[in-house]
Protein backbone atom coordinates (compact mmCIF):
# COMPACT_ATOMS: atom_id res chain seq x y z
CA UNK A 1 0.00 0.00 0.00
CA UNK A 2 2.63 2.53 1.07
CA UNK A 3 4.47 1.28 -1.78
CA UNK A 4 2.11 2.24 -4.37
CA UNK A 5 1.05 5.53 -2.10
CA UNK A 6 4.80 7.43 -1.49
CA UNK A 7 5.53 7.52 -5.41
CA UNK A 8 2.41 9.04 -6.04
CA UNK A 9 2.78 11.68 -2.98
CA UNK A 10 5.69 12.44 -4.26
CA UNK A 11 4.25 12.98 -7.95
CA UNK A 12 2.15 15.27 -6.54
CA UNK A 13 3.99 17.03 -3.93
CA UNK A 14 6.34 17.54 -7.21
CA UNK A 15 3.80 18.74 -9.53
CA UNK A 16 2.58 21.31 -7.07
CA UNK A 17 5.87 22.56 -6.31
CA UNK A 18 6.37 23.21 -10.63
CA UNK A 19 2.70 24.65 -10.37
CA UNK A 20 3.90 26.91 -7.83
CA UNK A 21 6.89 27.96 -9.57
CA UNK A 22 5.31 28.44 -13.28
CA UNK A 23 2.34 30.24 -11.16
CA UNK A 24 4.87 32.73 -10.05
CA UNK A 25 6.94 33.00 -13.21
CA UNK A 26 3.95 33.43 -14.91
CA UNK A 27 2.68 36.08 -12.73
CA UNK A 28 5.92 38.12 -12.18
CA UNK A 29 6.28 39.72 -15.82
CA UNK A 30 2.92 40.58 -15.30
CA UNK A 31 3.38 42.43 -11.99
CA UNK A 32 6.60 43.66 -13.17
CA UNK A 33 5.43 45.45 -16.54
CA UNK A 34 1.91 45.83 -15.20
CA UNK A 35 0.34 49.75 -14.95
CA UNK A 36 0.04 49.86 -11.58
CA UNK A 37 -3.84 49.86 -11.90
CA UNK A 38 -3.76 46.75 -9.55
CA UNK A 39 -1.81 48.53 -7.24
CA UNK A 40 -4.07 51.28 -7.12
CA UNK A 41 -7.24 49.16 -6.40
CA UNK A 42 -6.14 47.06 -3.78
CA UNK A 43 -4.51 49.95 -1.85
CA UNK A 44 -8.26 51.31 -1.85
CA UNK A 45 -9.36 48.16 -0.67
CA UNK A 46 -6.88 48.24 2.49
CA UNK A 47 -7.82 52.22 2.62
CA UNK A 48 -11.58 51.25 2.84
CA UNK A 49 -11.17 48.02 5.65
CA UNK A 50 -8.79 50.24 7.55
CA UNK A 51 -10.44 53.62 7.51
CA UNK A 52 -13.87 52.93 7.73
CA UNK A 53 -14.07 49.52 10.10
CA UNK A 54 -11.64 51.44 12.37
CA UNK A 55 -13.10 50.36 16.17
CA UNK A 56 -15.37 52.57 18.01
CA UNK A 57 -16.30 55.46 15.36
CA UNK A 58 -19.52 56.80 14.91
CA UNK A 59 -21.89 56.57 11.68
CA UNK A 60 -21.32 59.62 10.78
CA UNK A 61 -17.55 59.57 11.01
CA UNK A 62 -17.44 56.14 9.16
CA UNK A 63 -19.94 58.16 6.22
CA UNK A 64 -17.38 61.13 5.95
CA UNK A 65 -15.00 59.04 5.73
CA UNK A 66 -16.45 56.87 2.71
CA UNK A 67 -17.40 60.40 1.13
CA UNK A 68 -13.18 61.30 1.01
CA UNK A 69 -12.65 57.43 -0.25
CA UNK A 70 -15.04 58.05 -3.14
CA UNK A 71 -13.52 61.04 -4.32
CA UNK A 72 -10.18 60.28 -3.86
CA UNK A 73 -10.76 56.96 -5.42
CA UNK A 74 -13.79 57.87 -8.55
CA UNK A 75 -13.82 59.87 -11.26
CA UNK A 76 -17.04 61.70 -10.40
CA UNK A 77 -17.88 63.65 -13.44
CA UNK A 78 -17.65 60.49 -15.60
CA UNK A 79 -19.88 58.28 -12.90
CA UNK A 80 -22.38 61.36 -12.64
CA UNK A 81 -22.61 61.59 -16.76
CA UNK A 82 -22.97 57.78 -16.94
CA UNK A 83 -25.26 57.14 -14.33
CA UNK A 84 -27.77 60.11 -15.82
CA UNK A 85 -27.03 58.32 -19.01
CA UNK A 86 -29.00 60.29 -22.10
CA UNK A 87 -30.68 62.62 -19.52
CA UNK A 88 -27.29 64.10 -19.00
CA UNK A 89 -27.93 66.27 -22.24
CA UNK A 90 -30.90 68.09 -20.37
CA UNK A 91 -28.87 68.77 -17.25
CA UNK A 92 -28.10 72.28 -17.13
CA UNK A 93 -24.27 73.03 -15.61
CA UNK A 94 -25.65 73.80 -12.35
CA UNK A 95 -27.87 71.07 -12.15
CA UNK A 96 -25.17 68.56 -12.85
CA UNK A 97 -23.09 70.19 -10.68
CA UNK A 98 -25.54 69.72 -7.08
CA UNK A 99 -26.77 66.10 -8.51
CA UNK A 100 -22.91 65.19 -8.23
CA UNK A 101 -22.84 66.65 -4.69
CA UNK A 102 -25.80 64.80 -3.95
CA UNK A 103 -25.06 61.41 -6.00
CA UNK A 104 -21.38 61.18 -3.63
CA UNK A 105 -23.40 61.77 -0.44
CA UNK A 106 -25.89 59.15 -1.07
CA UNK A 107 -23.79 56.27 -2.38
CA UNK A 108 -21.69 57.16 1.00
CA UNK A 109 -24.39 56.07 3.22
CA UNK A 110 -25.44 53.60 0.73
CA UNK A 111 -21.94 51.84 0.96
CA UNK A 112 -20.59 52.61 4.86
CA UNK A 113 -23.40 50.60 5.98
CA UNK A 114 -21.42 47.59 4.44
CA UNK A 115 -18.50 48.58 6.55
CA UNK A 116 -20.41 48.81 9.78
CA UNK A 117 -21.19 45.35 9.46
CA UNK A 118 -17.68 44.09 8.92
CA UNK A 119 -16.49 40.85 9.94
CA UNK A 120 -12.97 40.37 8.98
CA UNK A 121 -13.32 39.95 5.27
CA UNK A 122 -10.12 40.99 3.61
CA UNK A 123 -10.16 42.37 -0.25
CA UNK A 124 -7.38 40.85 -2.61
CA UNK A 125 -6.89 41.68 -6.12
CA UNK A 126 -5.35 39.42 -8.56
CA UNK A 127 -5.05 40.51 -11.85
CA UNK A 128 -5.33 43.38 -14.37
CA UNK A 129 -6.77 43.56 -17.74
CA UNK A 130 -5.50 46.51 -20.09
CA UNK A 131 -8.77 47.20 -22.23
CA UNK A 132 -8.71 48.81 -25.59
CA UNK A 133 -9.57 52.47 -24.56
CA UNK A 134 -7.06 53.12 -21.65
CA UNK A 135 -9.51 51.67 -19.51
CA UNK A 136 -8.08 48.68 -16.73
CA UNK A 137 -10.27 46.27 -15.67
CA UNK A 138 -8.81 44.99 -11.94
CA UNK A 139 -10.37 42.16 -10.67
CA UNK A 140 -9.79 40.38 -7.28
CA UNK A 141 -12.20 38.72 -4.98
CA UNK A 142 -13.30 39.78 -0.63
CA UNK A 143 -12.75 36.86 1.46
CA UNK A 144 -14.94 35.83 3.66
CA UNK A 145 -14.36 34.22 7.36
CA UNK A 146 -16.67 31.65 6.52
CA UNK A 147 -18.63 31.40 3.20
CA UNK A 148 -17.31 31.48 -0.29
CA UNK A 149 -15.63 34.28 -2.00
CA UNK A 150 -17.30 37.24 -2.98
CA UNK A 151 -15.94 38.05 -7.18
CA UNK A 152 -15.24 41.98 -7.17
CA UNK A 153 -13.93 43.80 -10.09
CA UNK A 154 -13.34 47.64 -10.89
CA UNK A 155 -12.60 49.54 -13.65
CA UNK A 156 -10.23 52.28 -13.90
CA UNK A 157 -8.52 54.84 -16.34
CA UNK A 158 -5.70 57.49 -16.10
CA UNK A 159 -5.96 60.57 -15.06
CA UNK A 160 -2.95 62.21 -15.43
CA UNK A 161 -0.30 60.36 -13.24
CA UNK A 162 -2.82 58.46 -11.17
CA UNK A 163 -5.83 56.58 -11.90
CA UNK A 164 -9.61 56.87 -11.03
CA UNK A 165 -11.96 54.14 -11.08
CA UNK A 166 -15.31 54.54 -13.46
CA UNK A 167 -17.31 51.23 -12.43
CA UNK A 168 -17.34 48.57 -9.16
CA UNK A 169 -18.59 45.51 -10.11
CA UNK A 170 -19.93 42.90 -7.19
CA UNK A 171 -20.75 39.35 -8.22
CA UNK A 172 -21.22 40.74 -11.95
CA UNK A 173 -23.48 43.19 -10.36
CA UNK A 174 -22.57 47.08 -11.22
CA UNK A 175 -22.85 49.72 -8.83
CA UNK A 176 -22.99 52.82 -11.42
CA UNK A 177 -25.37 50.66 -13.67
CA UNK A 178 -27.65 49.55 -10.80
CA UNK A 179 -28.04 53.19 -10.45
CA UNK A 180 -28.31 54.50 -13.93
CA UNK A 181 -31.38 52.51 -14.46
CA UNK A 182 -33.18 53.61 -11.45
CA UNK A 183 -32.31 57.02 -11.88
CA UNK A 184 -33.59 56.73 -15.84
CA UNK A 185 -37.11 55.60 -14.15
CA UNK A 186 -37.19 58.75 -11.22
CA UNK A 187 -36.74 60.80 -13.94
CA UNK A 188 -39.46 59.54 -16.18
CA UNK A 189 -41.92 59.70 -13.62
CA UNK A 190 -40.73 63.13 -12.54
CA UNK A 191 -41.47 64.83 -15.52
CA UNK A 192 -38.61 63.97 -17.67
CA UNK A 193 -36.50 66.44 -15.82
CA UNK A 194 -33.41 65.84 -14.55
CA UNK A 195 -34.71 68.47 -11.07
CA UNK A 196 -36.75 65.64 -11.07
CA UNK A 197 -34.36 63.44 -9.71
CA UNK A 198 -32.47 65.52 -7.73
CA UNK A 199 -35.43 66.28 -5.38
CA UNK A 200 -35.81 62.21 -5.50
CA UNK A 201 -32.12 62.07 -4.45
CA UNK A 202 -31.94 65.51 -2.00
CA UNK A 203 -35.43 63.24 -0.11
CA UNK A 204 -32.89 60.19 0.07
CA UNK A 205 -30.01 62.23 1.03
CA UNK A 206 -31.96 64.37 4.40
CA UNK A 207 -33.48 61.07 5.21
CA UNK A 208 -30.14 59.21 5.75
CA UNK A 209 -29.02 61.98 7.05
CA UNK A 210 -31.75 62.02 9.79
CA UNK A 211 -30.81 58.21 10.17
CA UNK A 212 -27.12 59.15 10.68
CA UNK A 213 -27.43 62.58 13.05
CA UNK A 214 -23.51 63.98 13.09
CA UNK A 215 -21.75 64.05 16.85
CA UNK B 1 -64.69 9.07 -11.97
CA UNK B 2 -63.69 10.85 -9.35
CA UNK B 3 -60.50 11.23 -10.09
CA UNK B 4 -62.23 12.52 -13.64
CA UNK B 5 -64.13 15.02 -12.22
CA UNK B 6 -61.25 16.23 -10.23
CA UNK B 7 -58.98 16.39 -13.27
CA UNK B 8 -62.06 18.27 -14.66
CA UNK B 9 -62.28 20.51 -11.77
CA UNK B 10 -57.78 21.31 -12.39
CA UNK B 11 -58.31 22.02 -15.97
CA UNK B 12 -61.27 24.68 -15.13
CA UNK B 13 -59.11 26.48 -12.81
CA UNK B 14 -56.26 26.70 -14.80
CA UNK B 15 -58.02 27.99 -17.62
CA UNK B 16 -59.49 30.59 -15.37
CA UNK B 17 -56.13 31.51 -14.26
CA UNK B 18 -54.80 31.62 -17.72
CA UNK B 19 -57.82 33.56 -19.20
CA UNK B 20 -57.45 36.48 -15.86
CA UNK B 21 -53.69 36.26 -16.37
CA UNK B 22 -54.14 37.22 -20.14
CA UNK B 23 -57.07 39.70 -18.97
CA UNK B 24 -54.10 41.34 -16.92
CA UNK B 25 -51.61 41.08 -19.27
CA UNK B 26 -53.65 43.03 -21.64
CA UNK B 27 -54.62 45.87 -18.99
CA UNK B 28 -51.40 46.09 -17.61
CA UNK B 29 -49.04 46.95 -20.48
CA UNK B 30 -47.31 49.62 -20.21
CA UNK B 31 -47.88 52.88 -22.55
CA UNK B 32 -44.43 53.93 -24.14
CA UNK B 33 -43.80 57.55 -22.95
CA UNK B 34 -43.91 60.01 -25.57
CA UNK B 35 -40.73 62.00 -24.12
CA UNK B 36 -37.98 60.91 -27.14
CA UNK B 37 -35.19 59.74 -24.32
CA UNK B 38 -37.51 58.47 -22.46
CA UNK B 39 -39.29 56.24 -25.29
CA UNK B 40 -35.87 54.89 -26.13
CA UNK B 41 -35.10 54.13 -22.47
CA UNK B 42 -38.64 52.34 -22.22
CA UNK B 43 -37.82 50.49 -25.12
CA UNK B 44 -34.18 49.40 -23.93
CA UNK B 45 -35.50 48.12 -21.01
CA UNK B 46 -37.93 45.65 -22.66
CA UNK B 47 -40.51 45.58 -19.23
CA UNK B 48 -43.81 45.67 -21.57
CA UNK B 49 -45.91 44.60 -18.46
CA UNK B 50 -44.45 47.19 -16.38
CA UNK B 51 -47.44 48.43 -14.26
CA UNK B 52 -49.01 45.00 -13.93
CA UNK B 53 -45.90 43.96 -12.79
CA UNK B 54 -45.15 46.78 -10.42
CA UNK B 55 -48.40 45.62 -9.09
CA UNK B 56 -47.51 41.76 -8.83
CA UNK B 57 -44.31 42.74 -6.98
CA UNK B 58 -45.86 45.38 -4.29
CA UNK B 59 -48.28 42.07 -3.80
CA UNK B 60 -44.53 40.32 -3.27
CA UNK B 61 -43.74 42.41 -1.32
CA UNK B 62 -46.88 42.35 0.87
CA UNK B 63 -46.43 38.92 1.12
CA UNK B 64 -42.75 39.44 2.38
CA UNK B 65 -43.82 41.60 4.70
CA UNK B 66 -46.68 39.21 5.83
CA UNK B 67 -45.24 35.84 6.11
CA UNK B 68 -41.82 35.50 4.13
CA UNK B 69 -39.44 38.09 5.99
CA UNK B 70 -40.88 37.41 9.78
CA UNK B 71 -40.35 33.42 8.97
CA UNK B 72 -37.28 34.28 8.10
CA UNK B 73 -36.16 36.44 11.15
CA UNK B 74 -37.43 33.47 13.44
CA UNK B 75 -35.65 31.09 11.62
CA UNK B 76 -32.58 33.21 11.98
CA UNK B 77 -33.31 34.10 16.00
CA UNK B 78 -34.64 30.62 16.43
CA UNK B 79 -32.30 27.87 14.96
CA UNK B 80 -28.79 27.76 15.92
CA UNK B 81 -26.45 28.65 13.30
CA UNK B 82 -25.24 25.34 12.96
CA UNK B 83 -28.52 24.31 12.27
CA UNK B 84 -29.13 26.43 9.85
CA UNK B 85 -26.15 25.73 7.75
CA UNK B 86 -27.06 21.95 7.92
CA UNK B 87 -30.73 22.78 6.28
CA UNK B 88 -28.80 25.44 3.69
CA UNK B 89 -26.50 22.30 2.71
CA UNK B 90 -29.07 19.35 2.68
CA UNK B 91 -31.42 21.67 0.24
CA UNK B 92 -28.19 22.28 -1.65
CA UNK B 93 -27.59 18.26 -2.12
CA UNK B 94 -30.79 17.52 -2.71
CA UNK B 95 -31.21 20.04 -6.27
CA UNK B 96 -27.72 18.46 -7.23
CA UNK B 97 -29.04 16.08 -9.81
CA UNK B 98 -30.83 18.80 -11.37
CA UNK B 99 -27.55 21.12 -11.10
CA UNK B 100 -25.33 18.08 -12.37
CA UNK B 101 -27.66 17.72 -15.46
CA UNK B 102 -26.77 21.48 -16.19
CA UNK B 103 -23.87 20.90 -15.74
CA UNK B 104 -23.40 18.23 -18.50
CA UNK B 105 -26.09 19.75 -20.53
CA UNK B 106 -23.67 23.22 -20.63
CA UNK B 107 -20.88 20.70 -21.92
CA UNK B 108 -18.88 21.61 -18.85
CA UNK B 109 -17.83 18.02 -17.70
CA UNK B 110 -15.10 19.60 -14.72
CA UNK B 111 -18.01 20.88 -13.33
CA UNK B 112 -20.51 18.12 -13.48
CA UNK B 113 -17.28 15.63 -12.29
CA UNK B 114 -17.31 18.10 -9.24
CA UNK B 115 -20.88 17.90 -8.91
CA UNK B 116 -21.12 14.05 -9.05
CA UNK B 117 -18.37 14.00 -5.97
CA UNK B 118 -20.15 16.14 -4.14
CA UNK B 119 -23.39 14.55 -3.99
CA UNK B 120 -21.80 11.33 -3.64
CA UNK B 121 -19.48 12.40 -0.47
CA UNK B 122 -22.40 14.30 0.98
CA UNK B 123 -24.67 11.94 0.57
CA UNK B 124 -22.72 9.81 2.45
CA UNK B 125 -20.13 11.28 4.62
CA UNK B 126 -22.29 14.28 4.84
CA UNK B 127 -25.01 12.31 6.35
CA UNK B 128 -28.30 12.80 3.36
CA UNK B 129 -26.24 16.13 2.71
CA UNK B 130 -26.89 17.92 6.21
CA UNK B 131 -22.99 18.37 6.55
CA UNK B 132 -21.19 19.57 3.43
CA UNK B 133 -18.24 16.85 3.68
CA UNK B 134 -17.01 17.48 0.23
CA UNK B 135 -15.91 21.03 0.58
CA UNK B 136 -14.55 20.76 4.54
CA UNK B 137 -12.09 17.40 3.87
CA UNK B 138 -11.72 17.48 -0.28
CA UNK B 139 -12.25 21.31 -0.60
CA UNK B 140 -14.50 20.64 -3.44
CA UNK B 141 -16.70 23.37 -3.59
CA UNK B 142 -20.43 23.68 -4.93
CA UNK B 143 -21.78 25.69 -7.24
CA UNK B 144 -25.44 26.27 -8.19
CA UNK B 145 -27.26 25.72 -12.07
CA UNK B 146 -30.49 25.71 -13.40
CA UNK B 147 -32.48 25.21 -16.61
CA UNK B 148 -32.75 29.00 -17.09
CA UNK B 149 -28.83 29.12 -16.94
CA UNK B 150 -28.35 26.54 -19.67
CA UNK B 151 -30.91 27.81 -22.04
CA UNK B 152 -28.51 31.15 -21.78
CA UNK B 153 -25.34 29.17 -22.42
CA UNK B 154 -27.24 27.73 -25.30
CA UNK B 155 -27.57 30.94 -26.50
CA UNK B 156 -31.80 31.66 -25.94
CA UNK B 157 -31.76 35.36 -24.67
CA UNK B 158 -33.76 36.44 -21.67
CA UNK B 159 -36.86 38.36 -23.20
CA UNK B 160 -38.61 40.41 -21.94
CA UNK B 161 -39.28 40.57 -18.21
CA UNK B 162 -41.68 40.09 -15.79
CA UNK B 163 -42.22 39.11 -12.20
CA UNK B 164 -44.53 36.11 -11.25
CA UNK B 165 -46.47 36.06 -8.15
CA UNK B 166 -44.87 34.87 -4.87
CA UNK B 167 -41.78 33.45 -7.16
CA UNK B 168 -40.30 37.02 -8.09
CA UNK B 169 -38.71 38.69 -10.85
CA UNK B 170 -38.21 36.18 -14.32
CA UNK B 171 -38.47 35.86 -17.69
CA UNK B 172 -39.25 33.53 -20.23
CA UNK B 173 -36.29 31.57 -20.78
CA UNK B 174 -36.05 31.14 -16.55
CA UNK B 175 -39.44 30.60 -16.23
CA UNK B 176 -39.34 28.05 -18.78
CA UNK B 177 -36.63 26.69 -17.04
CA UNK B 178 -38.39 26.74 -13.72
CA UNK B 179 -40.93 24.68 -15.30
CA UNK B 180 -38.56 22.05 -16.70
CA UNK B 181 -37.04 21.94 -12.97
CA UNK B 182 -40.30 21.55 -11.58
CA UNK B 183 -41.21 18.84 -14.06
CA UNK B 184 -38.09 16.72 -13.98
CA UNK B 185 -36.21 17.12 -10.42
CA UNK B 186 -35.62 13.88 -9.31
CA UNK B 187 -36.93 14.75 -5.84
CA UNK B 188 -40.18 15.75 -7.31
CA UNK B 189 -40.75 12.81 -9.64
CA UNK B 190 -40.26 10.93 -6.40
CA UNK B 191 -42.63 12.82 -4.20
CA UNK B 192 -45.23 12.40 -7.48
CA UNK B 193 -44.81 8.33 -7.59
CA UNK B 194 -45.55 8.33 -3.69
CA UNK B 195 -48.40 10.58 -3.80
CA UNK B 196 -46.52 13.04 -1.49
CA UNK B 197 -46.51 16.20 -3.28
CA UNK B 198 -46.88 18.17 -0.43
CA UNK B 199 -43.30 17.31 0.23
CA UNK B 200 -42.46 19.45 -3.04
CA UNK B 201 -44.69 22.40 -1.07
CA UNK B 202 -42.58 22.30 2.03
CA UNK B 203 -39.59 22.01 0.45
CA UNK B 204 -40.14 25.30 -1.77
CA UNK B 205 -41.40 26.93 1.42
CA UNK B 206 -37.79 26.11 3.79
CA UNK B 207 -35.77 26.87 0.59
CA UNK B 208 -37.55 30.14 0.49
CA UNK B 209 -37.15 30.80 3.86
CA UNK B 210 -33.10 29.94 4.11
CA UNK B 211 -33.14 32.17 0.60
CA UNK B 212 -34.82 35.28 3.16
CA UNK B 213 -32.87 34.23 6.04
CA UNK B 214 -29.56 34.72 3.96
CA UNK B 215 -30.44 37.68 2.51
CA UNK B 216 -32.43 39.63 5.30
CA UNK B 217 -29.25 42.46 5.90
CA UNK B 218 -28.99 42.98 2.19
CA UNK B 219 -32.74 42.60 0.90
CA UNK B 220 -33.66 45.52 3.83
CA UNK B 221 -30.61 47.88 2.94
CA UNK B 222 -31.12 47.60 -1.21
CA UNK B 223 -34.72 47.99 -0.11
CA UNK B 224 -33.91 51.46 2.23
CA UNK B 225 -31.05 53.06 -0.07
CA UNK B 226 -33.24 52.58 -3.54
CA UNK B 227 -34.71 55.58 -5.30
CA UNK B 228 -36.91 53.19 -7.46
CA UNK B 229 -36.98 49.71 -5.19
CA UNK B 230 -38.72 47.46 -8.72
CA UNK B 231 -36.55 49.04 -11.07
CA UNK B 232 -33.29 48.10 -8.55
CA UNK B 233 -33.94 44.00 -7.96
CA UNK B 234 -35.19 44.36 -12.21
CA UNK B 235 -31.76 45.24 -12.70
CA UNK B 236 -30.22 43.04 -10.18
CA UNK B 237 -31.79 40.00 -11.53
CA UNK B 238 -30.72 40.56 -15.13
CA UNK B 239 -27.03 41.43 -14.05
CA UNK B 240 -26.69 38.84 -11.54
CA UNK B 241 -28.68 36.41 -14.29
CA UNK B 242 -26.29 37.19 -16.96
CA UNK B 243 -23.14 36.75 -14.50
CA UNK B 244 -24.53 33.07 -13.45
CA UNK B 245 -24.41 32.36 -17.17
CA UNK B 246 -21.00 33.38 -17.66
CA UNK B 247 -20.20 31.84 -14.60
CA UNK B 248 -19.02 34.34 -13.23
CA UNK B 249 -15.98 34.90 -15.83
CA UNK B 250 -15.71 38.74 -16.47
CA UNK B 251 -16.88 40.36 -19.81
CA UNK B 252 -13.58 42.60 -20.45
CA UNK B 253 -12.79 39.70 -23.75
CA UNK B 254 -16.36 41.32 -24.58
CA UNK B 255 -16.87 44.57 -26.55
CA UNK B 256 -16.65 46.84 -22.86
CA UNK B 257 -19.57 47.13 -20.95
CA UNK B 258 -20.92 49.71 -18.97
CA UNK B 259 -18.82 52.78 -18.96
CA UNK B 260 -16.36 53.77 -21.62
CA UNK B 261 -14.45 56.60 -21.42
CA UNK B 262 -13.95 58.09 -24.66
CA UNK B 263 -11.01 60.55 -25.63
CA UNK B 264 -11.23 64.12 -23.92
CA UNK B 265 -13.78 66.26 -24.98
CA UNK B 266 -15.99 63.74 -25.59
CA UNK B 267 -18.20 62.01 -22.84
CA UNK B 268 -20.52 59.24 -23.91
CA UNK B 269 -22.77 58.05 -21.63
CA UNK B 270 -21.90 54.32 -22.90
CA UNK B 271 -24.64 51.83 -23.59
CA UNK B 272 -25.95 50.05 -20.79
CA UNK B 273 -28.22 48.00 -22.27
CA UNK B 274 -25.61 45.20 -23.68
CA UNK B 275 -23.96 45.43 -20.06
CA UNK B 276 -26.94 44.41 -18.00
CA UNK B 277 -28.39 41.69 -20.31
CA UNK B 278 -25.27 39.74 -21.64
Amino acid sequence: MTGIALPFLAIRRFLAVLGAVLALSLAAPAGAAGSGALGFVQKVGDTAIADLTAAGISDSTRVKRMRKLLSDTFDAETVARFVLGPFVHRASAAELKEFMRLYEIYVAHNYAGLFKRYSGEKIEMQREQALANGNFDVFGVIRQPSGPPINMEMRVHRVNSNFKAVDLKIEGVSMPLTHRKQFASVITQRGNKVSGLIDALQGAVTRFEKETPSE
Amino acid sequence: MFENRFAFLKMRIATLLLASLGTLAVAGCATPPSDPVARTEFEKENDPLEPLNRAIFGFNRTMDGMFLRPAAIAYREVLPQPVQKGVYNFLGNLRSPVVFANDVLQGDIDRAGNTAGRFAINTTVGILGVWDAAAELFNMQGHSEDFGQTFGVWGVGEGFYFVLPFLGPSNPRDATGLLVEYLVDPFNLWAREQNVEGWILARSLVTGVDFRARNLQTLDELERTSLDYYVAVRSLYRQRRADEIRNGRPTSDQPAPGITVAPEGQKPAGDDRSAEAR
